[in-house]
């Protein structure tokens, strides 16, 4: 459960991200497609190379996202819930908290990389149980 | 067997030539320690692990860290016979400490974290991937006695 210390943590580790999402989306994706090759299939779509536009903007969405979570953390059922749908039902990213966590590594490797010392033991502990729950919200309606 | 690429090898004696044992390892226990709570229970006789604060600044904290990462630097001496290398480990792991595997899993992934918050950009998306790659494949060698 999130505490009031990691709703804190989390909304200062956020403000830092506030002003480079499209760079720390478009990072977060491009390592976990580097690191986990196996995440690559679901797109199949996309043009994969370093700097690809399609990663950059999809990147910008996915913090986007998360972005709108950070903002409803009392309520992240319904504030994911559309999104919720979307990964249950036609992106179907399987199984899910597994791929999600690969994501979660990553994103949390982009932020350490960009907050050096500042992304304290704390704030990390924030995020990892922010991640975690965006994840159990998304796989919700998976059955 | 793991096969490592020229690539991988180099990546990986580079970051490690730059790494503070100490103090990486230190840190990346506690942060084991404070991000995961559960796994406190494997440290019962290491006094307070009461708060970050605590964790952070005990010494047998950051004395076992060292040793976990100086371990480390074994796998790294050993690329190409992890399995031999860590055979002991594994079994002490299993028979004496009781460690759940997923652990190892736990701990691989906050090194990583750890060495990014270190290395910042340099610790690029082909340093991270080579470094997970090795992470796994310990992992996979702590857990290999296991029955």
């Amino acid at each position: 459960m999130l505490t009031c210390e990691d709703k804190k943590l989390i909304q200062a580790v956020w403000e830092k991200v506030a002003g480079c999402q499209e760079e720390v989306g478009g990072e977060t994706l491009e390592r976990m497609f580097v690191t986990y090759p196996q995440t690559k299939t679901y797109f199949p779509h996309f043009d994969l190379h370093h700097g690809s536009d399609q990663i950059r903007c999809h990147g910008k969405k996915v913090v986007g996202a998360l972005g709108t979570a950070v903002k409803n953390l009392d309520n992240l059922s319904q504030a994911l819930s559309e999104l919720s749908n979307l990964h249950a039902y036609n992106l179907r990213v399987d199984p899910p908290c597994f791929v999600l966590q690969l994501l979660a590594q990553c994103f949390q490797v982009v932020l350490a990389a960009h907050l050096g010392k500042d992304y304290t033991p704390e704030k990390h502990a924030a995020v990892d149980k922010f991640m975690s729950a965006v994840a159990a919200v998304l796989a919700e309606k998976y059955r | 067997m793991v096969h490592w690429t020229a690539e991988e090898k180099q990546l990986i004696t580079s970051v490690w030539g730059k790494v503070n044992v100490e103090e990486c390892g230190a840190e990346a226990l506690a942060r084991l320690l404070i991000v995961y709570p559960w796994t406190q229970r494997f440290f019962d006789n290491f006094g307070n692990l009461s708060s970050p604060t605590a964790i952070v600044g005990n010494p047998k904290v950051r004395a076992h860290g060292k040793k976990v990462l100086t371990s480390f630097g074994d796998a790294i001496k050993n690329l190409d016979n992890l399995k031999a290398t860590y055979a002991k480990l594994s079994e002490l792991h299993c028979d004496k400490l009781h460690v759940d595997p997923e652990n190892f899993r736990l701990l691989g992934d906050i090194l990583i974290i750890v060495l990014a918050a270190h290395f910042g950009k340099d610790f690029t998306p082909a340093c991270q991937a080579t470094w997970q790659k090795l992470v796994g494949v310990v992992a996979h060698a702590l857990a290999r006695k296991y029955h």
